[in-house]
């Protein structure tokens, strides 16, 4: 009987998603409210969790609850520590949720929301929650070994050190994109400046209670820093509407791209106590109380989704990002679907604290379908405003003007209608000088959060203050990659350099910190600088590269997981990961094609740096102008041999594990499994879930 | 006999006492305390850190490995 009822329920969830789905697919009147959008995912998203993940469980991984864990086998009460699966399950989202699945489905909304929404749905459900939950099976049956050492042992020597370059490449890509999604938002605008920098030295002053008033104490003092951060978010109007005050904290792009080079390298070089951690503290709290709020908001006001299903710019003339909507849908959304990030997470903290390899399923891909959701939830933000304010925002100038009546005249005539009058009350209305041209994401994502929370609390009068909130959210959100990034990136470089002269490897030594923290902020910073630079606003170029070093270092994961999973024998099963993989293969080799080799100067590198070339030979070119534009033809060419590099890299791992799974098919070489041998639990075993 | 309130009023601190330790434990509140603990369980009482001692080597490990996501 009671299975009956569950089946009962299980089918009326299948059907509620159907439907739902079919709605938000079929729909074509003038707007769809946003509860359809929160059916579907919530019930697709229950069905592949009770559906999918199980089959994975039972078929292809045989999680076993009587094998001990490294985290009860190899206890310390430090790095492996048992650790409940709920609390995990927070540490594990805490840890994978980052500014992409917010940024990524914002920029995609250009397409519509269909497409995106599809892909949030479906590349969660069959390949992100894969990847993630299979690589921290792979992590905990080997004593929580990272990517790169399973790449070497599972795939070849050869493949680990590739992963570790390719581990290194993708991160100062992936910095100098947040960067300047962060320099994009605060941009000519005093009150978010303040409100960021302000955050720093709260910061420093928790790093110091925490250290020497009450060593430890997190949630005292996080609360306390939460409050301030919440003050400094109100004063920033006070600073605002002070002349003097608003102009010291009115700065240009190149002035906010040095200013967080220098953060970002004092974070790496400063001992972590002081900056670094509690900024982390205060990021988490403020991450989970805007993603809760985002979602109750969304649920509270339920609002009309304005932007149409498919736009016209499904044929890659968009003026948010050039590119068609294959492959470039699947590679803006990255990380809302699947990110290659999380492996590293998968195969980092998270296995080794977990209590029982049943959890795997709960906390691997139970957290990254939590992800994917915060992804609906942005693509439902960004879609909700009036589609002309959205691509009056998000559109560079040199595509749409930079004039407002030429901007609101050019996105009018695509079908598209907003006025500068509704652009200034809207700008007034957020506390911004304008909201014309502001790229990157961040401001739309924000002026769309602040219109449901206002509605929720507040009214028009909090909107400006909703406003600023939601960029400080999103700027601490990407602060905390980019200062953890460049630390973590530091000791990646340090670790190369001990290779050439010993003393560089030495992570205490001061040259050496002082030495690899300049490189690797040189290197993400020269991204952001150029980014600042691009008369296109720098995400048209940089966010595709992202995506694609992102999505790369997926296809790296799923293939050091199909080379496990081959060598464990589960060849019937083996499409789980090989589909994704191939998918992913597919689509970041046609990107990468076509963003070096597209012969139109908007879409290809190499086009975009022969037409400047030529602008240059006949002397179009004004003289004041010439250094730029020969830096700029740099970039491009720069841009396309980094994905040149990237693509290669893959290809060669590719080969690498090709020619294993031949020898392991063709039984010319004994599959060999690095697996840790198995130790019973102390634990009675429980259900699989437990 | 046991009212049903009092009861119920029971079973709610307790719930809310859960919560508030997992609140704790996520955020690594209860890191020092779980490692006393654990190092008192493993007989290693005499080499127990100072809550100060081991709230720096945590940072140290947490910030050397990658613990963030784009």
């Amino acid at each position: 009987m009671k299975r009956v009822g569950a089946i009962a329920i299980w089918a009326v969830i299948a059907i509620g998603g159907a439907l739902a789905l079919g709605k938000i697919a079929l729909y074509r009147g003038e707007a769809i409210n946003a509860t359809w959008f929160v059916i579907a995912s919530v019930c697709c998203f229950l069905v592949a969790y009770r559906l999918y993940s199980a089959f994975i469980s039972a078929k292809l991984l045989a999680l076993d609850n009587t094998r001990a864990t490294p985290a009860e086998r190899l206890d310390d009460g430090r790095d492996f520590v048992p650790t409940n699966k709920w609390v995990l399950f927070g540490h594990h989202f805490a840890a994978i949720a980052g500014p992409g699945p917010l940024v990524g489905p914002t920029l995609a909304a250009q397409f519509g929301y269909l497409p995106g929404t599809l892909w949030l749905i479906a590349g969660s459900a069959f390949a992100g929650c894969v990847q993630d939950f299979i690589i921290l099976f792979c992590s905990i049956r080997r004593d929580g070994k990272t990517l790169g050492e399973m790449a070497r042992d599972e795939v070849s020597k050869r493949g680990g050190f590739i992963a570790q370059i390719a581990v290194l490449a993708i991160m100062i890509i992936l910095l100098g994109v947040v960067a300047l999604v962060i320099v994009n938002a605060l941009k000519s605008s005093p009150w978010a400046t303040f409100t960021l920098a302000m955050t720093i030295p709260i910061a420093l002053l928790l790093g110091v209670y925490l250290r020497y008033l009450r060593p430890g104490r997190v949630l005292e003092a996080s609360l306390i820093g939460v409050a301030l951060v919440l003050f400094v978010v109100v004063a920033g109007q006070w600073v605002a509407d002070s002349p003097a005050w608003a102009h010291v904290f009115t700065l240009s792009g190149v002035a906010l791209a040095f200013a967080i080079m220098a953060y970002g390298f004092a974070a790496s070089a400063l001992p972590v106590w002081l900056l670094l951690a509690p900024r982390d503290y205060l990021s988490a709290f403020i991450k989970a109380g805007a993603i809760f709020s985002l979602a109750a908001g969304i649920l509270i006001v339920r609002p009309d989704v304005h932007m149409p299903a498919l736009t016209k710019f499904v044929d890659g003339t968009g003026p948010v990002f050039a590119g068609k909507i294959f492959p470039f849908c699947f590679i803006t959304i990255a990380c809302g679907a699947i990110s290659g990030f999380h492996s590293l997470i998968s195969s980092g903290t998270t296995p080794k604290m977990i209590e029982r390899e049943g959890h795997a399923r709960f906390i691997g891909y139970g957290a990254m379908l939590l992800e994917s959701f915060v992804g609906v939830m942005a693509m439902v933000a960004a879609c909700a405003m009036q589609p002309g304010v959205y691509f009056a925002i998000n559109s560079p100038p040199a595509i749409v003007g930079a004039a407002g009546d030429a901007a609101t005249a050019t996105i009018s005539s695509w079908g598209y209608p907003v006025d500068t009058a509704t652009m200034a009350n809207l700008a007034h209305a957020v506390g911004e000088q304008t909201l014309f041209n502001r790229t990157g994401g961040a401001p739309s994502l924000a002026v769309g959060m602040a219109q449901i929370f206002s509605h929720t609390i507040g009214g028009e009068r909090l909107l400006s203050i909703w406003y600023h909130f939601a960029i400080m959210f999103e700027a601490l959100f990407i602060l905390t990659v980019l200062d953890a990034g460049t630390r973590v990136g530091r000791f990646m470089v340090q670790e190369l350099a001990g290779r050439v002269w010993k003393p560089l490897g030495r992570t205490g030594w001061m040259p050496g910190i002082l030495f690899s923290s300049a490189l690797i902020v040189g290197a993400w910073g020269y991204f952001l600088y150029q980014g600042v630079i691009d008369p296109l606003g720098g995400i048209n170029s940089l966010w595709p590269l992202f995506g694609i070093a992102n999505q790369l270092l997926a296809a790296v994961a799923l293939v050091v997981a199909t080379t496990i999973l081959m060598k464990m024998g589960k060849l019937r099963w083996i499409w789980v990961t090989l589909i994704p993989t191939a998918w992913l293969v597919t689509i970041t080799m046609t990107a990468s094609w076509q963003k070096i080799f597209d012969p139109s100067p908007r879409m290809g590198f190499l086009a975009a740096a022969n037409a400047m070339a030529g602008q240059l030979t006949a002397g179009k070119i004004p003289a004041a102008k010439i250094v730029e534009t020969q830096r700029l033809i740099f970039n491009q060419r720069l841009d396309a041999v980094v994905t040149v590099v990237l693509a290669g890299m893959i290809l060669v791992l590719l080969v690498e594990a090709l020619i294993q799974w031949r020898a392991i098919l063709s039984k010319r070489k004994t599959a060999v499994l690095h697996e840790s041998p198995y130790v019973a639990t102390r634990w009675a075993a429980g259900g699989e879930g437990d | 006999m046991k009212r049903p309130e009092a009861s119920l009023l029971k079973r709610l601190r307790r719930v809310a006492a859960r919560v508030w330790l997992g609140i704790r434990e996520w955020c690594g509140d209860a890191a020092y305390e779980r490692y006393v603990k654990s190092q008192r369980r493993r007989g290693c009482a005499g080499t127990v850190l100072t809550r100060e001692e081991f709230y720096l080597e945590q940072l140290q490990k947490r910030y050397s490995r990658v613990s963030r996501c784009c």
